[in-house]
């Protein structure tokens, strides 16, 4: 059809005087149905939607899937700092340590209190410019001059 | 040009075509637009994809943030006997061997179960610890053995042992707390389970862009606890050598932080091993200092003397006719365990006379000796967070004979828990308040962000004033000097007020001579108490078994670790 129109004009312009036209090439003119710019686009736009959807999709599993692994990863890891944790408690445990210093003879004691120094009030030290004694034995009286 | 024939043959497979694509379009048609929810909801239960999302249980910390209780992963190790005998004699041999090697099992004992025939699985060993689970694997593997079977399995541990154990409780095989603090906080423990909805592929895989559905799994919270476990362990120290010196049947003991209530120690003899709770008995799993409910003896003396004091119808200077150790009231007598023509009201606390004691606590009308023993929490339970609390017997006055409140008042006719008893004695300590005790510090979530925090001390009545109470505990601190039954609870450089109690014990409805409960109470610094502590020995056995000679001991023992440990200055400094 567009064809035909295109034919008749040139016809009506050139009736006057008549030139000489090169004859058209009929094979160079568009065969078939001319598809709408707008429905054309509209497919483009879907067929991208389509498939960046498909393409989003499969990367979202593919995450989920690499979170998942990463998941159970991190709770094995906790198990294991878990065992750890319940060995060391066990190692540290007091009766571990009587154990193993009975194990090597060792023995420990409390020192008697004879052999305990106690860091006295430290506001009478003060208070009196360093000038009585803070450390001292039970046995030895408070604020006594320092020796 | 074709000829006729294939003219037919390429109209046949035309309409051939034609014919199965129209078919299969009807059906299409008939699928898409019919009512067809049975097949829909078959397909859709096919597709669909559930799991459950497990969490851990939480730990149980004490106050240093040791872990006392905790999950972790185990390893069942099965064998398949009848497909390793099939895999020949070599298999055999090093199954046997592998096993042996890890596992310390005897060579004969597998030979048994690899023997039994039709048998598709044996277990050879349960919760086996993963590192060892993992030494056998590798050998596995690098022998090509096969026909041995390893299951991993989420499991409790408690890395202490028995330590703390009537305290601690345990979880059992659910992951259901069943005693102790596991059972009285399994709701703040456990985790909560999640759940994810989605959708699978072909190949049985979620598909996480069609999830409908994702709740996260929660982990449980820690529980952190106000026993420390340097302090229970010399508690439990302490009580295991006297059960040992005197043979006891069994021995309990409480340690309270005399201002806030917090408990530091709570030890109950014989315990169990929480890691195999399942091999100990009944007795063994109660937890004596709650659940014990005995005579207290003598140790009840000081709550009495602190009502009278409190209603003035005493004076420590007076002086009491102790009747020579034998007082006969209503009939019935009342003996001391060393006799005295009198005493001070003082020295019948310091010499621990029954006659004076039950002459003082008469003075006091029937319903305000009553009312002062209910306000000290006797006949109630303490209310402490931990499970099979007994609350005691003390009858109401309605109830009473004409003996009881004399009897009542040396320790007799009444039935107490060593933690009520510790609690009214720690009244005292504190002023004449009562601070109810409690084991439960805090709450965390997995990240250490505290959730949950009791408010402070647990107050309870004013029992007695102030004055009174100081006045208690300065004749209490008498106890532990020279001509005092509790001398061997005395500390160097500080002063112990304490109480001696030895008390028959009852025996299918009558009191048996010859078994006892030996137990010494009591705090310090007397003037300033930081800790108290009560001690009792069940049933020691030989020939001095008072609570002077037997529980004071440990009360010093306890003391001694306890005033180093934490620090506590001696008096003057």
């Amino acid at each position: 059809m567009a064809a035909k129109r295109n034919t008749r004009s040139t016809s009506r312009r050139t009736s006057g005087k008549r030139k000489p036209v090169a004859r058209k090439n009929k094979r160079l003119q568009a065969q078939g149905m001319n598809i709408p710019v707008g429905l054309s686009a509209m497919i483009l736009v879907l067929t991208i939607l389509t498939l960046s959807s498909l393409w989003i999709s499969s990367g979202n599993d593919g995450l989920a899937s690499k979170i998942e692994l990463k998941k159970v990863e991190l709770k094995n890891l906790r198990g294991e700092v878990n065992e750890e944790e319940a060995r060391w408690n066990n190692l540290i445990s007091s009766s571990r340590i009587h154990q193993a210093m009975a194990k090597h003879d060792l023995q420990m004691t409390w020192p008697r209190p004879e052999q305990v120094v106690h860091v006295r009030d430290m506001n009478l030290w003060v208070a009196n410019e360093g000038r009585v004694n803070v450390y001292g034995r039970l046995d030895e009286p408070r604020g006594s001059p320092m020796p | 040009m074709m000829t006729r024939w294939q003219k037919v043959r390429c109209c046949a497979v035309g309409l051939f075509v034609i014919l199965f694509f129209a078919g299969l379009s009807a059906r299409v048609l008939y699928l898409q637009l019919g009512d067809h929810s049975d097949i829909k909801a078959e397909y859709d239960k096919r597709k669909q994809f559930t799991k459950t999302l497990s969490g851990m249980r939480g730990r149980i910390l004490d106050r240093n943030g040791y872990v006392l209780a905790l999950d972790v992963k185990k390893k069942h190790i099965g064998v398949d006997p009848v497909y390793i005998r099939k895999s020949g004699p070599t298999n055999t041999t090093a199954v046997i061997t592998s096993l042996t090697r890890h596992l310390h099992i005897e060579p004969a004992r597998i030979g048994g179960w690899l023997s039994q025939e039709n048998k598709r699985f044996q277990y050879v060993s349960k919760y086996v610890d993963s590192r060892q689970a993992a030494r056998l694997e590798q050998t596995l593997r690098t022998n090509n053995v096969r026909g041995v079977v390893v299951s991993e399995v989420n499991t409790r541990d408690y890395p202490h042992g028995s330590l703390m154990s009537h305290v601690i409780g345990y979880a059992n095989r659910e992951g259901v707390g069943s005693a102790g603090i596991e059972q009285r906080f399994n709701s703040s423990l456990k985790p909560l389970d999640g759940l994810r909805v989605s959708i699978k592929d072909g190949k049985r895989r979620e598909m996480a862009s069609r999830r409908s559905l994702n709740l996260e799994a929660r982990d449980g919270g820690d529980i952190v606890i106000t026993l420390d476990q340097f302090v229970q362990h010399a508690v439990e120290l302490s009580l295991e050598r006297a059960m040992k010196e005197y043979n006891a049947d069994g021995a309990w003991a409480v340690v309270l932080e005399s201002k806030s209530g917090r408990v530091l120690a709570m030890a109950s003899k014989p315990d169990y091993d929480l890691n195999t709770y399942f091999r100990s008995d009944a007795e063994e799993r109660r937890n004596l200092a709650l659940s014990a409910v005995y005579e207290p003896g003598s140790i009840m003396k000081p709550i009495v003397f602190a009502a009278v004091l409190n209603e003035g119808k005493v004076n420590p200077n007076e002086i009491i006719d102790t009747e020579y150790g034998t007082w006969y009231y209503r009939g019935r007598p009342i003996r001391d365990y060393h006799g005295y023509k009198e005493l001070t009201a003082a020295d019948v606390l310091k010499k621990s006379s029954n006659i004076g004691t039950a002459k003082i606590g008469l003075r006091l009308p029937r319903e305000v000796f009553y009312g002062y023993m209910r306000n000290f929490g006797f006949g109630d339970r303490t209310g402490v967070d931990l499970p099979g609390e007994e609350a005691g017997i003390f009858h109401k006055p309605s109830r009473w004979d004409g003996l009881t409140q004399s009897r009542v008042s040396y320790g007799h006719s009444i039935s107490v828990t060593a933690l009520q008893m510790v609690t009214a004695i720690n009244a005292i300590a504190n002023e004449g308040r009562v601070v109810y005790p409690y084991v439960l510090e805090e709450v965390r979530d997995r990240n250490g962000n505290v959730i949950r925090k009791p408010e402070g001390p647990r107050l309870g009545p004013q029992a007695v004033r102030p004055d009174v109470a100081r006045r208690v505990r300065s004749l209490m601190a008498r106890i532990t000097e020279k001509g005092g039954t509790g001398r061997r609870a005395a500390v160097k450089g500080y002063s112990v007020a304490g109480k001696t109690g030895t008390a028959e014990k009852i025996v299918n409805g009558r009191y048996v001579h010859d078994e006892n409960v030996a137990s010494f109470v009591g705090f310090l610094p007397a003037e300033n108490p930081v800790v108290t502590i009560l001690v009792s020995i069940d049933h020691p056995k030989g020939e001095k078994r008072t609570g002077g000679t037997v529980a004071a001991p440990v009360f010093k023992d306890i003391a001694e670790h306890v005033i180093r440990y934490l620090a506590i200055p001696p008096e003057g400094f």
